[in-house]
């Protein structure tokens, strides 16, 4: 970005080998976790469940991925990619948030389909998903808070200075 | 926030460790859980490989943090180095991919009707990471060689770096 130090921009290189890095985590962690799904069956709350609750396991990957596009965004000094990422990471915290919805209805209807003594382990299980699409829908949002701002001050910047962002 | 030359040394030390750690886990998971090998036995190799494209990514991205550590600390050597080492990386990668190819077809034959498709899917997804993770470290291999930092004759400069060194002197 406008501020970045000499240093950093020696790492410029490095930007487009993380980048296709970060590809690769995010598409193989969502294929695994499509392929997991297939066939779908959208009308069973079982799988809708195991859906959204498989998708918590991915989720640490595909923040990972997001943080490194967002590093490489920043050597590259590519304000127009920080802003990009910072649209993402609000996109994927609406979404979780979204499917939070359907996942406790569905987790609701479960628990009572099961026998007393596997309650409290479904309850687990359950809560776990949850704690783990909540975190990762904060870090999104802390993603896209932190790009947002680098993006405004790197338009300030340019601004001040005069130099049309590339 | 400056960051002195002893924090970066540090900073870079640290980013080695983790970088061992993210190359060295994966694959000594690999090696451990395709042990015994037998690699002249076809359904070995078509094991071995498969586990070693599921967990190529994550010490390709340890490269890469060696590689930022040795930006950061200036060192040239280091990144001649790993850059060699992604070019010969990609290079096994490239000779694993066909040989994975290889003992597919050879394979396929002896797979059920029922299971080939999920066996076609886990043939190509590894192919494919197999080539995709190749042509990173080419690349990756070449643009290190390029943005290798300068040879200097006064000691090695810690990175960050221009601002922490000495000021000097005016040549006007």
């Amino acid at each position: 970005m406008a501020g970045t130090p000499g240093s950093a921009r020696g790492g410029a290189w490095l930007a487009r080998p993380a980048q296709m890095v970060a590809f690769l985590f995010a598409a193989d962690t969502l294929f695994v976790w499509g392929s997991h799904l297939f066939p779908a069956h959208s009308d069973n709350p079982l799988w809708r469940h195991m859906a959204v609750g498989t998708l918590g396991q991915a989720l640490s990957i595909l923040v990972l991925s997001l943080l490194v596009v967002l590093g490489a965004a920043i050597l590259k000094e590519n304000p127009r990619l920080v802003a990009a990422v910072g649209r993402i990471g609000l996109g994927a915290a609406a979404v979780l948030l979204v499917l939070l919805v359907p996942f406790a209805i569905d987790s609701r209807t479960l628990i009572h389909s099961l026998p007393p003594e596997q309650q409290p382990r479904f309850a687990w299980l359950v809560f776990k998903q949850a704690a783990q699409i909540l975190l990762s829908a904060l870090a999104f949002v802390m993603a896209a808070i932190a790009a947002r701002r680098l993006a405004r001050e790197d338009a300030a910047a340019r601004t001040e200075v005069g130099t049309p962002p590339r | 926030m400056t960051v002195s030359p002893r924090q970066l040394r540090g900073l870079g030390w640290l980013l080695y460790s983790v970088a061992l750690l993210f190359v060295a886990g994966p694959m000594l998971e690999v090696l451990a859980s395709s042990y015994p090998f037998h690699p002249g036995t076809p359904t070995w190799r078509f094991g071995a490989l498969g586990l070693l494209a599921q967990a190529l990514p994550v010490p390709i991205f340890g490269i890469l943090l060696a590689f930022v550590a040795a930006t950061l600390l200036e060192q040239r050597g280091v990144q001649t180095t790993l850059s060699l080492l992604c070019g010969l990386g990609a290079a096994a990668l490239l000779v694993v991919a066909v040989a994975f190819a290889l003992d597919t077809l050879q394979l396929r034959r002896s797979v059920n009707r029922q299971a080939l498709p999920n066996f076609e899917v886990t043939v190509v997804r590894a192919d494919l990471i197999v080539l995709y993770c190749a042509a990173v470290l080419l690349l990756t291999a070449v643009l290190g060689m390029r943005a290798r930092p300068p040879l200097s004759k006064k000691g090695r400069g810690v990175g960050l770096a221009g601002a922490e060194r000495p000021p000097q002197p005016d040549s006007r």
